[in-house]
Order: structure tokens, then sequence, then C-alpha cells
């Protein structure tokens, strides 16, 4: 009787609530109706936000999935990715927000560098005692939960239940395992709710049935006094109680129905009214057999049947929630690749709930994408078949791992072990893959990864370097390709810089520096690029030295010096628009300077001297302060000192327009030197000077000219 | 016949020899006097027509050449090796003006 008072006071509770909604002339149904699909409509959002979540990924997915083919090493090797390195014009790579695709699921990873780092880790780090025990306590659970053995014992149930908080210990678990007791412990906490809801609904229903017979009771007995029918007296007793309920009310009498609501139906125990109802009476039992107990009787009855009906309701609702709950968390241990937890959990629903509760309710949108073909109802066993599959495909990626490393293909064995690794990171096959194996496949992938970096920096003699130690790692790797496709990288680098000196050379330096660009985008380490920096930076310096040389010596007429530095600096001026004509008449003038002295030295050995002196002469006139010539000039004076005396005495006389005297010593010195080409050019000017003259003092005064012609006469 | 004498010696043609080396040395020196000069003519270096002609002549008493005027007027006919008395003026510049010459 005490053990039965407790569920009484949660329908007590029930009847305030039924009792206040009948108040306010509110069906008590409809609440508890409405709320059943309130919940639903809840649950139905969580498994939309899911939806929507995993419709969020799509973008990132692509993107993510063009960084798995390309930027690691899953179906990609390393040479597309130098490949994709030596493109300059291709797009760069962003490895955030990755996804795993998996039966074409994609799989949140998260940050793709994050996880690459985790799977670094996991190469670098051995196995450990505990994730051996942990492994077998996973195991042992799904012995104990597996339907061969025991049969789904209780025990076995129990025992598993409590191997779970053992397996929730490990850091490896991550709380996955209590996360799952909790939910089991939760669901037997519902079912234990459900079973007190089904110990008060039986009550209930005792009570309901008691009321029942009262009410028929007083129907009939108020029948036989009245003699009306049953009908007749249960509708006038509804009658005559409104009216009677509506002037008590105004009235402000109170009707006790009973101090204690359960004893309602069994009669007026200690009841009193003072006002009273006509043609009320008491049967032998004492029950009151007026219309207005038959009312109080009836509503009494409904009363309790509301609260059957809305317990019944709790009950339904408390099942659905657990469910939800449990195969949301189911769904979120596959999703999470907790595959051995989702079978876990799954084997424990299984037990929880009856068959008729394995449908799926959440996670449908979810497997769909694992199955697009299939239009099967989604239970439980499909998550779990999806799982297990996952665990084979694990099994079967690992087996292929360690097939390709035994056959030294560790590229492959790399690869391989990736994609596993993205499938099954918690699952043992990949967690318990040999040290030795591990550590050789992180030397190999450190250098793959190092490889990858260079190439991407375009570092390419370290590239070739690192190719012939990878090759010496393994035999799969393309390094032939690798280094051809380094080559021409290299080769259309030297291209460019070609044409960049090409450029610079046509004094075209915009052009130049869009192919220097270029090279060094190619092969930006391309030693010939520094040494193309070197020389336009000497060639700089030389320009900015070779223009004050040049200023300087074609200040002082020494056009000796710059004439000796004619060749560099040529290359200095040659986009000079100012001192490269200066320099081009330079040596034009030395040119012709030497090309006398040459001929000074010819004319010598003839021991021609004054013709020697005549070539010094006229390379006077191009570079009259020029060392070497007024030098071979001294030398040569005294042997011509005459000849060079009548000469300079003509110019002087020709200077000072005396030009008969002029006359005299040019023919003074064409004596001496019949040949003289001074002489006779000179000779012949000063005697046009004269006729000049001449013309002059007879034209003006033609009578002077006359006096002239008549005044000489010729015999 | 006084007055005959005074044509030839003072009026009429200097009959001074000319000095070569001192002209050779300053020719401005020399500059309004007349002077006889015997010379072989050398080469003609200039003509001028209604001017006159420059010609190179060699005296016979010297080595150097000499160049002389002979204006268009004199109207002589001048071969290379024939040999002149020139009666010339040392004129402005140095310039050894032809008044006459006599074939030797």
């Amino acid at each position: 009787m005490r053990r039965s008072f407790l569920p009484l006071v949660f329908v007590g509770v029930g009847l305030i609530a039924s009792h206040r909604l009948v108040a306010q002339g509110a069906s008590p149904f409809g609440g508890a109706v409405a709320a059943v699909p309130a919940t639903a409509v809840s649950a139905g959002s969580t498994a939309a936000g899911l939806a929507n979540a995993a419709d969020a990924k799509p973008a990132a997915a692509d993107n993510m999935t063009r960084a798995l083919n390309i930027n690691s090493l899953e179906s990609g090797t390393l040479l597309k990715i130098i490949n994709q390195a030596f493109d300059t014009n291709s797009d760069s790579i962003d490895p955030e927000n990755g996804t795993f695709n998996w039966k074409g699921h994609s799989y949140d990873i998260g940050q793709f560098r994050v996880f690459r780092g985790r799977f670094e880790r996991y190469l670098s780090l051995p196995p450990t005692k505990d994730d051996t025990a942990y492994a077998a306590t996973l195991n042992q659970i799904t012995e104990l939960l597996s339907t061969r053995n025991g049969d789904g014992a209780a025990g076995n149930v129990m025992a598993a239940w409590k191997l779970l908080y053992k397996a929730s210990d490990y850091d490896t678990d991550g709380g996955n395992s209590l996360g799952v007791a909790n939910q089991v412990f939760n669901a037997w906490r519902i079912r234990d709710e459900k079973q007190a809801l089904t110990v008060a609904s039986n009550e209930l229903e005792r009570i309901r049935k008691q009321q029942q017979g009262s009410v028929v009771y007083g129907g009939d007995a108020l029948a036989n006094e009245t003699g009306q029918t049953v009908a007749d007296a249960a509708s006038t007793a509804a009658l005559t109680g409104s009216q009677a309920a509506s002037g008590n009310s105004s009235g402000g009498t109170t009707i006790q129905t009973g101090n204690d609501s359960t004893n309602t139906g069994t009669g007026k125990k200690g009841s009193s009214s003072s006002s009273g109802t006509a043609g009320n009476s008491k049967n032998q039992n004492g029950n009151t057999v007026g219309p207005t107990g038959q009312l109080f009787r009836t509503r009494e009855l409904a009363e309790t049947e509301a609260k059957i009906q809305a317990l019944s309701a709790a009950g339904l609702l408390s099942v659905t929630q657990a469910k939800l709950q449990f195969q949301s968390q189911i769904m979120s241990l596959f999703l999470q690749r907790r595959f051995q937890h989702c079978l876990i959990a799954a084997s424990f629903y299984r037990f929880i709930f009856k068959g008729s509760h394995q449908d799926l309710e959440v996670g449908k949108k979810e497997l769909a994408s694992f199955m697009p073909s299939s239009d099967l109802a989604f239970t439980v066993e499909t998550i779990e078949f999806l799982a297990r599959e996952a665990m084979n495909d694990v099994n079967s990626g690992m087996a292929a791992v360690r097939s390709s490393y035994d056959d030294n293909r560790k590229i492959a064995a790399l690869e391989r072990l990736q994609e596993t690794f993205f499938l099954g990171e918690y699952l043992p096959a990949v967690t318990q893959f040999e040290t030795s194996r591990k550590e050789s496949l992180l030397t190999l992938y450190r250098k793959v990864d190092e490889a990858r970096k260079l190439a991407d920096l375009r570092d390419y003699d370290a590239v070739i370097r690192l190719n012939t130690e990878i090759g010496g790692l393994t035999s799969d790797f393309r390094g032939g390709e690798v280094n051809a496709a380094v080559s021409s990288a290299q080769r259309m680098s030297s291209l460019a810089l070609s044409a960049a000196q090409q450029c610079a050379a046509n004094g075209d330096y915009p052009k130049a520096q869009e192919f220097v660009e270029k090279a060094a985008q190619l092969w930006p380490l391309n030693p010939a690029i520094k040494s193309y920096s070197d020389n336009m930076s000497s060639q700089a310096n030389m320009g900015t030295q070779a223009a004050l040389f040049f200023d300087d010596a074609f200040k002082r007429n020494d056009y000796r010096r710059i004439y000796e530095k004619r060749a560099e600096l040529a290359v200095a001026f040659l986009s000079d628009k100012v001192r490269g004509p200066q320099l081009k008449g330079v040596i034009d003038r030395m040119a012709r300077v030497e090309i006398y002295l040459a001929q000074e030295d010819e004319l010598l050995a003839q021991n021609n001297a004054f013709a020697a002196w005549e070539a010094l002469v006229a390379a006077t006139a191009f570079a009259p302060d020029d060392v070497e010539l007024n030098q071979r000039m001294a030398q040569l004076a005294p042997r011509v000192a005459d000849f060079i005396g009548r000469l300079d005495q003509a110019k002087r006389y020709t200077d000072d327009k005396h030009y008969a005297a002029s006359l005299t010593s040019y023919l003074a010195a064409q004596d001496l030197y019949p040949a003289s080409q001074i002489a006779r050019i000179g000779i012949g000017r000063v005697t046009e000077a004269i006729m000049d003259q001449s013309a002059a003092e007879i034209s003006p005064t033609s009578g002077s000219a006359k006096d002239m012609s008549t005044e000489g006469s010729a015999k | 016949m006084l007055g005959a004498l005074a044509l030839v010696t003072g009026c009429g043609r200097s009959g001074e020899p000319f000095p070569v080396r001192a002209f050779l040395a300053a020719p401005d020196n020399l500059q309004g006097n007349r002077y006889e000069l015997d010379a072989e003519i050398d080469a003609q270096l200039n003509w001028r027509e209604g001017v006159g002609r420059i010609i190179a002549v060699r005296p016979l008493k010297d080595d150097a050449r000499l160049p002389i005027f002979i204006a268009d007027s004199l109207k002589a006919n001048l071969l290379v090796a024939q040999r002149y008395r020139f009666e010339i003026t040392v004129r402005k510049g140095g310039l050894l003006y032809v008044e006459h010459l006599d074939k030797l």
C-alpha cells in the first residue's frame, strides 16, 4: 500500500493539472495530445538541424576534395603536387575546412592542416599498452552484447554497460563510452518511469471501473424512484445538476465532494450540503441517489478517464524522447567515425527498445547520402551495417597498406594508410599498426612533404636531391617524371632570362624586367638570375663610373683616354642618348688619328720626314691635344724644322692677311718639300686671296686699274 | 741728254736689284720700293681674267722662289723657263707687283 502511494502522488499532480484544464473549459486530452506532436516537432527540428549542417558542407567539401586530390597523397602523388607547383598560373590550394569522402558522403575532418598534423602524430607515436587494453575492452563489450553470446541476457548487458565506464577511462576513448553508458542509463531510467506510470494507470483504471459502477447504480436507482428511464434520469440529473452548480456558484455555497479525491466515487463520506437539493435521497448504502449526486459521480468518472489518457500520453512521450536521444547518439557516433561505439550503442539500443522501435527517426538524410540508390527504410541495423562495412574497409585498407609496404611500394602504402586513417582513425586496425612500418612511412611522408613544400617554393635543386633520396626509400616513386618536370621548368626560366638579357641589351628595361620576373616565377633560385642581377648592378655602377670618366676626359679633350676605354664605354653608354653620340664622335676622330699615326710610322720608315710631318699635322685637326700625337710631332719637328718654320710663317702671314708674304713662305716650304700638300693647299688659298685683293683694287677705281694697265708694259 | 739720263736713272726704272734674302726675311720692310729682278719663270700659280696672274719665279742669282703678280694689262705672254727682267714694286702685304718686264 505504501509502495503504490508514490505513483498516486504523481496522479494527484496530474489531476490538479487536469482539473485546471477542465476549469478553463479545455479538454484534458488536448494538452497531452498536443504535447506529443510538439515533442515530435522538436525532435524533427533537431534532425533538420543535422541535415542543414550537412547541407552547409558541399562548398567546403568541393574545395577540400580538390585539396585532397592535389595537396595530399591521396590518389594524387607528389607528381601532381609538383606539376601543380610548376604551373605558375595555377591557383593556390586552400586546404582549410576539409572533408573526407567515403561512399559519397563527406566527413568533416576539420581544418585540413590540423588533420595532417594528427596523421603525422599518428605515424610518429607507437601504440601503447593502453591502446591494446582499450581495444580489448571494447571487444569484450561487443562480445557481451553479441546476440551469439548469452542471447542478450540481462547480466551480459549489465556487464557490458559497466565495462563502458572502464573504457571511458582511456584517453583514446575521448569520453564516447561514457556517453553511450549515460545514454543507456537514461533509457533505463525512462523505462522505470514508464513502469511507474503503468502502475498509476492501472490504479486509475481500477478507480474508473468503480466510478463507472457507481454511476450506473445511481442512474438505475434514480430511474426507479422517479419512474423515468435511465436515459431520462441521466439527462435530468445533468440538467438539474448544472442548474444546481450554477446556483451554488452564484449563491456562494460549497459542495464538498470528499476529502480525498481518490475516494470521490465511493460515496459522500463526511460530505455535507448546506443548501440541499430537492428530490435527493439515500439508498441502503448511504449513497446519494438524487440527480445532483448522480451529476458529481458522472463528472468524477470523466475526470478519472482524462487522467488515464494523460498518463498514457506521458508514457508515450518519455519513450519517444528516449528513442530519439538514443538514435541521435548512434548517428552522431557513426558520423564521428567511432564505428565501434556506434555498434555498441546500437546493440544496447536493440536490448532496450523492442523491435517496433528499430526504425530510425533521426539521421535519415545522412544515411541516405551513404546509400543514395536505396529506398529501404532506415533502421538502427542500417547504421550497424554501414559501421561494419566501414570497419571492413578499414581492415582491408590496412591489409593493402601492409601488402604495398612489403612489396617496397611505400608511396602506395602511404597513400592507402592515409586514406584508411581518414576513415578508421579510431579503429584498432589503424591504431595497432606496427611501429617500425609507421616509422619508415613517417620518414617517407616527411620527405615527400618536404619535397612538396620545396616544389611549392620552386627550389628545384633541393627537389631533385630529395627525389633521389625518396627514390632510395621506395620503388614506386616516379622520380624521373619529377626530374623531367623540374628540368622543363628550369629551361623555361633560363629562356625567360635570356629574353630579359636581350631586352636589356636593347635598352628595353621594362620588358627585361618582365622577363626576369617570369624567370624568377618559374625558378626563383635560378643561379643565372643572381648573375644577371649582379651584372645589371655592375653595369649600373660601371655606367655611373663611365659617365664620370667620360665627362672628365671629354671636357679636357683627352680623346685618347676615351678611345682606350671605348669598349667598356660603348657598353655603358648603350642607352645614353647624350654620351653615346659623343663617344661615337670621339672614336671616329681617334680612329683617324690612329690611321695618321700609322701612316707617319710608315713614312718615317721610308725616310720621308716631311710627309710624316704632314700626316701628323693632318691628325691634329682631329685631336689637337692628343698626347701621343704631340709627342710624335715633338720628336719629328727637329728633322723638318725649316719646313715647319716656313709653313708656320706662311700661316702667320695668312692670319695677318699678308697673303703675298704668306705665298712666299709657302713657296719656300714647297721648295723644301715639293710634294707638300700643306704648301700646295696654302698656295692655292693665298693666291685666291691675292686675286681677290687685286680685283678689289681694280674694280672700285677703274681709273686706277686703267692706270695700272697703262702704267706697266711688257716688251 | 741729261733729261734722257734722268728718265733712265730716277724717273724711269730704278735698276736696283731685288734683295731676295731681305725680302724673305721681312717682306714688309720693302713695301713701297721698286726693284729689278732677273728671274726665270717657274710656274703659274693662279690667273684670274681681267685681273692678272701670279707667277712663281726663281731669281737667277738665288734658289728661293718668289711669287710675282703680273696684271693682265701688261698683256705678257709668259712661258715656264723663260727669263725676264721684271721691274717690280713691293706693295702692301709684300706683293711683288710687276710694273714692267723685259725678256732676257
